[in-house]
């Protein structure tokens, strides 16, 4: 590896520091640079698709039609899932993954550093083309708005305008960053740990880790394959997805979710690595149960590969494919159930304090725990003819992601940037984020099961005024979440700029619950660490 | 075992890692097409 760095011409800046001037970031190899830049683009990412989300809101506060057009309304709705999937959560990940394994191996930095380079700014090209989707329709050669949600399902992502074709060339981009990232991630951990770092001393972040990129690898190009069918429909005559030329538009559902649901994972794992550092090191305790919950995740993993057709259930499979698969999802609750249990056996009679990154992990078991049951409502085939396609849905999904990824994600942000920034962030404001974000989450999409349950469709514009309370209440709810995450934005900044001084380590509890290889370097970290393969416990 | 001889066998041992995951990967983008042909054959 140092070879490497020499050979790149780096010697200069290995010995005085980061480069200067804009030339850092462009042709960045560092991996601290470039986590620092995955997660900066995931913030803007995250205020963008916001943004989205709150006129999605606006136009839910009363029925009737208020601000947006129908297509629009539909092309937000699906701008909004693909920026968050594939923009600030995804790449959040990644961006804790490239700052944090190389310290926390004991390696110099990733094994691949010009791959690292190039799966970053795939993202930005990825994320232009992205947002023109959007644009392209308001132009006459535009056709019509990529109004499919997500899912991108035919015969209507075969029928809409040109944004379709920025949309699959976007998911195209973005999959090569996140398999080349998954290579750079996966090869690290095998090849770059510190030589007394054996495979069972590794931090639970980094096993975490370990199963995403594997499960990345995997699952990506089989949307891609399938997003690559969509665009020869489009174009190029072919009838993969048209019944009337033979094709099946089921077969698109099955491929989009076979990668889609284990995309669940990919977004989850990251933050229960994340749980994993941060419980023990604040209930002052080592982690209870580490190998099994490595186990653990590696069951999640494969498990999650192989009951995608859940999502499918009203499309009218043979009797034994359905039981298969809805047995096969409620086995999911065993590992997740027994991950949380890891969890709160390891606070169990611990010393615990609260600080913002704890409190973020409590209220992530807590309401993780409650997507994890409406999701087993939902695995039972007779219930999910109900529930299928109403706002219960939505409810369920975003308890699963906004705790099961995005809050993590918070907690990952408060608990690492003094090592990152080297200044402490103000406690005080981390809280009244911690509360505000959490309290206005529950408003936004507790009420969302209720107007489900009594048949309020999805990814609609208008809806029947029985439903005006509910949504009134969640959208009001959804302006106090959405404004909250300027607040992060700002404790962000005002930690980077300055602050109390932060110790090389830390959090007190750090030395007993995760006492790591992150922790010896100092905060923040000069711009090499590792050159020397560090002694491991 | 010399320094640099250490380094130039991790690089290799990196190249071959990233290079089989990356045929890996490429492999994936096949499945859709074997599904495919398993549909067709399945009578559609």
């Amino acid at each position: 590896m140092s070879s490497a760095v020499t050979a790149n011409g780096h010697d200069e800046a290995h010995h005085h520091g980061p480069p200067k001037g804009i030339g850092r970031w462009l042709f960045s190899t560092n991996h601290k640079d470039i986590g620092t830049m995955y997660l900066f683009f995931s913030l803007i990412m995250l205020l963008l698709g916001g943004a989205m989300a709150m006129l999605i809101r606006a136009e839910l506060f009363m029925p009737g039609l208020q601000l947006l057009e129908p297509d629009l309304y539909n092309n937000l709705v699906t701008n909004h899932a693909l920026i968050m999937v594939f923009g600030a959560v995804m790449p959040a990940g990644v961006g804790l993954a490239n700052w944090m394994i190389p310290m926390m191996i004991g390696a110099p930095d990733m094994a691949l550093p010009r791959l690292n380079n190039l799966s970053f700014w795939l993202l930005p090209m990825a994320a232009i083309m992205l947002v023109s989707s959007m644009i392209v329709p308001f132009f006459p050669f535009g056709g019509g708005a990529v109004n499919t949600g997500w899912t991108l399902y035919p015969p209507l992502s075969v029928q809409a305008g040109m944004g379709m074709d920025l949309v699959i060339f976007t998911v195209h981009i973005l999959g090569i960053s996140s398999i080349l990232g998954s290579i750079n991630i996966i090869t690290t951990i095998v090849n770059m740990r510190a030589p007394d770092m054996t495979w069972f001393k590794l931090p639970i972040f980094v096993w975490a880790w370990l199963f995403t990129a594997f499960l990345l690898i995997l699952i990506l190009p089989v949307l891609a394959g399938g997003v690559t069918m969509l665009l020869f429909d489009r174009h190029f005559g072919t009838s993969f997805f048209d019944a009337a030329g033979g094709g099946d538009p089921v077969l698109f559902q099955h491929l989009f979710w076979f990668f889609g649901h284990p995309e669940v994972y990919v977004l989850l794992l990251p933050s229960i690595g994340v749980l994993g550092m941060i419980i023990p090191t604040f209930a002052r305790k080592p982690l209870f149960g580490y190998k099994p919950l490595i186990f653990f995740m590696g069951f999640l993993a494969i498990l999650g590969m192989v009951v995608w057709a859940h999502h499918q259930y009203t499309i009218g499979m043979s009797l034994n494919t359905t039981t298969y698969f809805m047995i096969g999802t409620i086995l999911i609750s065993i590992p997740v159930g027994l991950m949380l249990f890891n969890f709160m056996c390891t606070m169990w009679r611990g010393s615990m304090t609260f600080e913002t990154p704890m409190l973020f992990a409590i209220s992530i078991i807590l309401m993780f725990s409650f997507a994890g049951v409406t999701g087993v409502m939902l695995a039972v085939v007779p219930a999910d003819l109900q529930y299928h396609d109403t706002y219960f849905v939505v409810a369920h999904f975003h308890y699963a992601l906004i705790p099961g990824s995005v809050l993590g994600l918070f907690a990952a942000t408060f608990y690492w940037l003094p090592k990152w920034t080297g200044n402490m962030y103000d406690e005080k404001l981390g809280k009244i984020f911690f509360w505000w974000n959490v309290i206005s989450f529950n408003i936004t999409f507790f009420p969302q099961h209720f107007s489900g349950l009594a048949g309020m469709p999805r990814r609609i514009v208008d809806y029947s005024g029985q439903f005006v309370e509910f949504n009134v209440i969640s959208s009001l709810g959804a302006f106090m979440f959405g404004v909250s995450h300027l607040l992060f934005a700002y404790i962000i900044i005002k930690t980077i700029r300055g602050g109390e001084k932060a110790p090389d380590k830390p959090w007190e509890g750090g030395q007993i619950g995760t006492p790591g290889l992150e922790w010896t370097v100092s905060s923040p970290p000069p711009f090499h660490t590792f050159e020397t393969p560090p002694a491991v416990k | 075992m010399k320094e640099a001889d250490k380094d130039e066998k991790l690089k290799r041992s990196n190249m071959t890692l990233a290079l089989l995951l990356g045929v890996i990967a490429i492999a994936g983008t096949l499945i859709p097409y074997f599904y495919l042909s398993g549909a067709i054959a399945a009578g559609g």
